[in-house]
């Protein structure tokens, strides 16, 4: 199968070199983003006005390709929601294929984590991914962020941080909120496709960005039929310090959120023209998600000269999700079709706790740290199939109750010899338990239980050639837990063992450029892929992935931020089965991710005493070499949002274009039999089947600032 | 402002060579990874598989009550078939190697309940009516992909569609000919319906038929042999009137029964790849 472009007369080559030209202007020596060893970061906005994110007890890179997004490049490009948000991390691509509301599908450096399965996702010091989700392992929801309130975003590609845990197989990605826009903020937006949306916030005047408020309500018809979505979330966080002896941060956050789904349409339909692109082949797909979430972290006061540093960070979550979807039409019940409704209700209490200790043996900059992770689960889920005609139930598949308990505890020591050679080990033990009851298994009443243990080293090695110039090597070990519900009892938790190394150089030349560049290789002793017979992610034998990626970042004016990444990954099967060979390609993940985001916020003149602020921004995406089974590749996507505005002081017009080249592509694309006509012969070979990417949107923002 | 803009170009033609290094890698190795010619792909691939129906013993045989039979229209009305990777029907499989002509024990045919049919390799979905009698059918164009057929899904469809649907009607298969035996001859129409043929669960296919064990790895054709042989083994003509004028054979009588029990056998129905 040829690659086709998805943009007329724009192939892949074409797209890549389309992102890279424009990016191209920018690519001017600039700050390092996310300087490891600072205390605090610092970032700033067009008009001058600059505020601070505390970041105490930072540590030092783990590995060559680590990054820390900062909120300058979060913001250049236009973002819906915090999932959108993460494409502007290195190596990560996201989708959306079933509605406004439901998780984003990630893919990082060659994995296609689902909706989460392989990425360890954190907000604020909570925990994202959900265990043993019914809809799938780590369901990772970020919906209930708002893109403005994204301080950071810090990147951990790969298993080379003890504080790394479950899910962390392709890496680990943490938020930072806070607000930067010190006094009220009210914001207005109306666009395309009746999209509504309020965004209200409040920072106090002489806070430092950490302490804030914001409150969301959005509602949108969609993009075509079945799209429509509702959300509203509140979020609030204070940081203060309690005496000279500790800092107190508390944040919370609210959520709930209710939208439909288009669902899948056949790709063979698509291209024919049976059905419209922006059609669907049944409306009742959808659902409602809801969480709320307390995170309460007190931690030593202090900055970089502390010789001992600790932190206890404690954390409550509560979710309820019900998603209702349609795969494949009448293949299971051909009288009243195959629509199935999920429910996973969790709440989930946990803790962090870290202590350091800074000696003096080869530097004044060695230290041993311990710390430990702790979380508890209690799920209950049902999934029943339901009638297309009444909605009346016409088969109850799953019915059960999970307790998860994930202990953990690490210690880790880092030394720096001659101020040149930086050596970091550490140890992470993982104790994982896990109870199941299904009233609908054939043993429904017995309860199953079980528990193990993963032991996970850590190490690297960061020599500096120069002063700018690093080179690192990293290792680490991780795991990913299974799903409760098939464990067997006593089973002793068959976790997915998960190795990576890397090794690169990280570079800055002047406080305005900033460099990365790694190799990276990871095996898992197996996989979960989406198995086209059964249609959901199966067990595999072991694959293993290996790439590079490349980072540039530069700041050369106050006013013009670019950031621009190339991550390319090869995933093949190490072993072969029944069903695949050695050395065959893992299907889904995007071998070729590539972004840039570019923002110019030039001050254009000085009015009645106020600034005049111009702001501009690019964000280009570029995902190509897809491989979809049967030796198919899938169509690379290349995209373009924009935005521009002008800001006068207190108030502030933008206008936000996403898919400005109005491209016809598929943010989802499976393989799988399905049947959606009604009494015709199903068909049992698997079928390519699509989700359409969201076409030319025009939203514009009014907003006020007091 | 000299300064800065000596800066923009220095840094500029720094961060294009960066760039241009990535892009080309990048390029060069996307360009790489999903060469099919290398074998660098997923696992599998797609094939079309057209599809022909013929009969398998011709249309003379002789049956287990040495009635020899000479059919001259073989009309059946098919749906689609499927071609699975489970293996088939162990006792079909026993079965289709012993040798008739040894035996007048009919053939044991084990409950498809039994079988287990494994992953979709392939299927034709395309309803389909024709005359075995006058030759081969070439019937829809099919789709699956590669790697090992081992069984299949013959099904039936009622009401016909295609080149015999108005004579055919909801009849799913009718059978003219004459058998001998000792000088006597007998003319007949047998004529099936859907109800003659469904199966515990009311549906009208045929599991666990044999596919000739092929790993498939590009298109081909697809041939269904079909053996009225099987379906009339069983078939004592006794009680049908003599003559050569063919009269159809009431439903509720013993040669239609047995007629309608041969239809449900899997070794009725061969698959075979070319």
């Amino acid at each position: 199968m040829h690659v086709r472009p998805i943009v007329p007369g724009l192939g892949r080559g074409a797209g890549l070199g389309v992102l890279l030209l424009l990016s191209f202007p920018a690519v001017v020596w600039g700050q390092e983003t996310g300087a490891p060893a600072s205390a605090k970061a610092e970032s700033g906005d067009g008009d001058g006005g600059a505020t601070t994110v505390r970041v105490q007890g930072e540590k030092r890179a783990g590995s060559a390709s680590e990054t820390v997004v900062e909120r300058d490049v979060v913001r250049a490009a236009p973002h819906r929601t915090a999932s959108d948000a993460l494409a502007v991390v290195p190596g990560v691509a996201v989708t959306q294929h079933s509605g406004q509301g439901k998780a984003h599908q990630i893919f990082f450096r060659g994995f296609d984590a689902s909706h989460g399965q392989d990425v360890e996702i954190w907000v604020a010091g909570a925990p994202v991914n959900e265990v043993s989700n019914l809809h799938g392992q780590g369901y990772a929801d970020l919906h209930f962020v708002m893109p403005e309130v994204i301080a950071r975003i810090e990147s951990l590609p790969g298993t080379y941080d003890v504080r790394q845990g479950d899910f962390a197989v392709a890496g680990t990605l943490r938020f930072r909120l806070g607000y930067d826009e010190p006094g009220f903020t009210a914001s207005g937006t109306a666009g395309m496709f009746g999209e509504r949306r309020l965004f209200l916030a409040y920072a106090p005047p002489d806070g430092d960005g950490e302490t804030f408020a914001a409150v969301e309500a959005q509602a949108g018809n969609g993009f075509g039929e079945s799209r429509a979505a509702r959300r509203v979330s509140a979020v609030g966080q204070i940081a203060f310090d309690a005496g000279d002896v500790a800092r107190m941060r508390i944040m919370s956050s609210f959520y709930a959120a209710r939208f439909d789904s288009a669902g899948v349409l056949l790709l063979d339909d698509v291209r024919s023209g049976r059905v419209d692109p922006f059609d669907t082949y049944d409306p009742k797909q959808g659902g409602d998600s809801l969480r709320a979430q307390v995170v309460a972290e007190i931690q030593q006061a202090g900055g970089e000269e502390t010789r001992d540093r600790w932190s206890f960070a404690p954390f409550f979550v509560a979710r309820e999700l019900k998603l209702r979807h349609d795969f494949t039409g009448y293949l299971v019940d051909p009288q009243s079709g195959d629509n199935t409704q999920q429910t996973n209700s969790a709440k989930t209490v946990g803790t962090t706790a870290a202590y350091t200790r800074r000696f003096d043996w080869l530097s004044n900059r060695d230290e041993v740290s311990i710390g430990l992770f702790a979380r508890g689960d209690w799920i209950d889920q049902s999934q029943v199939r339901l009638s297309r005609v009444d909605d009346r139930t016409t088969a109850r598949v799953v019915d059960a109750e999970i307790d998860a308990a994930n202990v953990a505890g690490w210690v880790e020591s880092e030394l720096t010899a001659w101020n040149r050679l930086r050596m970091r080990a550490g140890l992470r033990a993982d104790g994982l338990f896990y109870s199941a009851l299904d009233a609908l298994r054939d043993d429904a009443g017995v309860t199953r239980s079980s528990l193990g243990f993963h032991l996970g080293p850590k190490a690297l090695v960061d020599v500096m050639a120069v002063p700018g110039l690093n080179f690192l090597a990293s290792f680490g070990t991780g795991f990913r837990s299974p799903q409760a519900r098939s464990l067997a009892d006593g089973e002793k938790t068959p976790f997915t063992e998960v190795i990576s190394v890397e090794g690169g150089a990280r570079g800055t030349v002047g406080p305005e450029l900033s460099a990365k560049a790694a190799v990276f290789h990871t095996r898992l002793s197996s996989d979960l892929v989406f198995d086209e017979a059964v249609a959901r992610n199966e067990p595999t034998p072991p694959t293993a992935r290996t790439g590079f990626t490349l980072e540039v970042t530069s700041r050369p004016v106050p006013w013009l931020v670019n950031a621009t990444s190339v991550t390319f990954t090869r995933a093949v099967f190490t072993e072969g089965d029944a069903e695949r060979a050695e050395g065959d390609l893992v299907p889904y993940a995007p071998q070729v991710v590539a972004r840039s985001d570019l923002s110019l916020q030039p001050r254009l003149a000085t009015l009645v005493d106020r600034a005049l602020v111009l702001k501009v921004g690019t964000g280009l995406s570029f995902l190509g070499a897809r491989p979809l089974p049967f030796s198919e590749i899938g169509r690379d996507v290349f995209l373009v949002d924009a935005t521009a505005g002008l800001r006068w002081q207190e108030i502030e017009l933008r206008a936000d274009v996403f898919n400005l080249l109005d491209a016809r592509w598929f943010d989802g694309e499976f393989s799988y039999a399905s049947n959606f006509e009604r009494g015709a012969a199903p068909g049992l070979v698997p079928q390519t089947h699509v989700t359409v990417g969201q076409p030319f949107t025009f939203l514009a923002t009014a907003s006020v600032y007091l | 402002m000299r300064r800065n803009f000596l800066r923009f170009f220095a840094s500029a033609s720094f961060g294009a060579l960066g760039l241009a290094a990535a892009t080309g890698a990048s390029a060069f190795l996307s360009a790489c990874a999903t060469d099919e010619e290398d074998g660098d792909t997923t696992t599998g691939k797609r094939v079309t598989l057209a599809t022909r129906a013929e009969l398998r013993s011709g249309s003379s045989f002789t049956n287990a009550f040495d009635w020899t039979f000479t059919l001259t229209k073989v009309q059946i009305s098919s749906g689609a078939f499927y071609y699975f990777d489970g293996e088939p029907l162990e006792g079909s499989a026993e079965a289709r190697t012993a040798p008739r002509s040894f035996s007048l024990i009919g053939v044991a045919h084990a409950h498809p309940g039994h079988y287990k049919e494994g992953n979709a390799k392939g299927e034709m979905l395309t309803a389909a009516s024709y005359d075995l009698a006058a030759g081969p059918a070439d019937l829809g164009a099919g789709e699956g992909v590669s790697g090992l057929f081992r069984s299949a899904r013959f099904s039936f469809q009622s009401p016909a569609q295609g080149a015999m649907a108005a004579e055919m009607a909801s009849a799913v298969v009718i059978v003219d000919g004459t058998a001998s035996k000792g000088g006597v001859t007998k003319a007949f129409r047998l004529v099936a319906l859907a109800e003659d043929v469904v199966d515990a669960e009311g549906r009208t296919q045929i599991d666990g038929c044999i596919f000739d064990e092929t790993d498939v790895q590009d298109g081909g054709t697809v041939i269904v042999s079909i053996d009225p042989s099987v379906w009339l083994d069983q078939a004592e003509l006794d009680t049908l009137p003599d003559g050569t004028t063919p009269a159809e054979v009431a439903r509720d009588h013993a040669v239609h029964l047995a007629f309608a029990r041969g239809l449900k056998k899997s070794t009725a129905y061969r698959f075979s790849f070319e």
